[in-house]
């Protein structure tokens, strides 16, 4: 039962931490979080139909659809969410309803709902289908499910609290999800033959090995991955620079303005 | 002028052959496992260090598997019946433990780097 708790936990967790972000996002820029609520029953919907459609799916590309697919999702995913946190930077001073947020908050739900729904129904699908273990992991499953959208709910109400600090916390935190996710997207490329594959730049299993509660959590959060190779390292990092640099730029450049 | 242009086109399709090459040689090995009852079949298979291999893995039962690795960093969904290419490699010699993450009691294996 435990093993099925954590299984969906995971998927879930990523899904429900990421929207708890977007929405203290959505307050700060004022967009109606109604929108929101529609996307996840939109991605919902979608995820449903690709894990009917997964067995097709992995075919494709000589056996690399299953890789090829969540590279596009992940990299959209990362895009989209380096999009969001450049944008919130600059929207801040002015707090007005914006129809591009409310946009982009969405596609980025209905996406995340879509990967990380597929692979939940893909593991109730094959607990239905073992009829020995059926109840314990279905209901191992439905727990692991609660708990992570509580977490979710958790984490959104403890950041409204913060104010402005809740921004900054965002900020750092969607910033490495979505690093977590590019360097995740050259991984499924390696695992596809697709891109070449090279000893791992630094071991730390010794420190947080990846199976621990912990390293799954940063696995979830931020992508943690004990041995990564260079290229992950590199886009990882990349995806760091790149919003901060702004961060700055812009700091500097609102503090001349005011001068 | 021309000859310039005649020289640079034979560089560029003297790199890119170079670098092809060791792609079409990687292709060579391939290692079939079955994933029969939850079990993986065989569950330990040795390959050699510093190499690219591709792994075949077939999925015999009606359900369907994720093959996860955290030593490998790789995890992919399996569905039942059907079967699933991943490429590991190159490794360091040693032992990288690989498992079926919907049925982790039973489906275990090992991937052994000589």
């Amino acid at each position: 039962m435990l093993d099925s708790v954590i299984i969906v936990l995971r998927e879930t967790l990523e899904a429900s931490l990421l929207v708890s972000f977007l929405f203290v996002y959505s307050n700060i820029v004022r967009v109606r979080k109604l929108w929101m609520i529609w996307a996840i029953l939109i991605g919902s919907l979608i995820s449903l139909l690709l894990a009917m459609n997964m067995s097709e799916i992995s075919e494709w590309f000589d056996g690399a659809g299953q890789e090829i697919l969540f590279v596009i999702v992940l990299i959209s995913l990362a895009i989209l969410i380096l999009i969001s946190n450049l944008l919130i930077i600059s929207s801040t001073k002015k707090a007005i309803v914006n129809r591009w947020h409310m946009l982009l908050y969405s596609l980025i739900i209905i996406i995340a709902m879509t990967m990380e729904g597929a692979e939940v129904i893909i593991y109730f699908e094959s607990v239905f289908l073992n009829a020995e273990r059926l109840s314990s992991n279905f209901w191992g499953g439905i727990l692991g499910l609660g708990i992570g959208v509580s977490v979710g709910a958790v984490n959104y109400y403890f950041l409204a609290q913060l104010k402005q600090l809740s921004l900054t916390l965002c900020f750092v935190m969607l910033t490495l999800v979505s690093a977590g996710m590019v360097s995740q997207a050259i991984s499924y490329l390696m695992q596809a033959g697709l891109v070449e594959d090279s000893y791992p730049v630094w071991d730390t299993s010794f420190l947080i090995s990846e199976p621990s509660l912990l390293g799954q959590l940063l696995y979830a959060l931020i992508g943690y991955e004990a041995t990564p190779t260079h290229n992950q390292v590199v886009f990882y990092f990349l995806f760091i620079v790149v919003p901060f640099c702004y961060l700055t730029y812009y700091k500097i450049k609102f503090h001349n303005e005011k001068n | 002028m021309k000859d310039k242009t005649n020289r640079i086109l034979l560089g560029a399709l003297f790199l890119l052959t170079v670098s092809v090459l060791p792609y079409a040689h990687a292709e060579r090995l391939v290692y079939k496992i079955e994933i029969k009852d939850h079990f993986f079949i065989p569950d330990r298979i040795e390959i050699p260090a510093g190499t690219k291999v591709k792994l075949v893995i077939y999925n015999r039962d009606a359900t369907s598997e994720e093959f996860e690795s955290y030593e490998l960093n790789r995890e992919k969904v399996i569905m039942g019946g059907r079967k699933a290419n991943i490429f590991i490699g190159p490794l360091k010699p040693g032992e990288y433990p690989f498992f079926g993450e919907f049925n982790q009691k039973t489906a275990q294996g090992v991937v052994i780097v000589k």
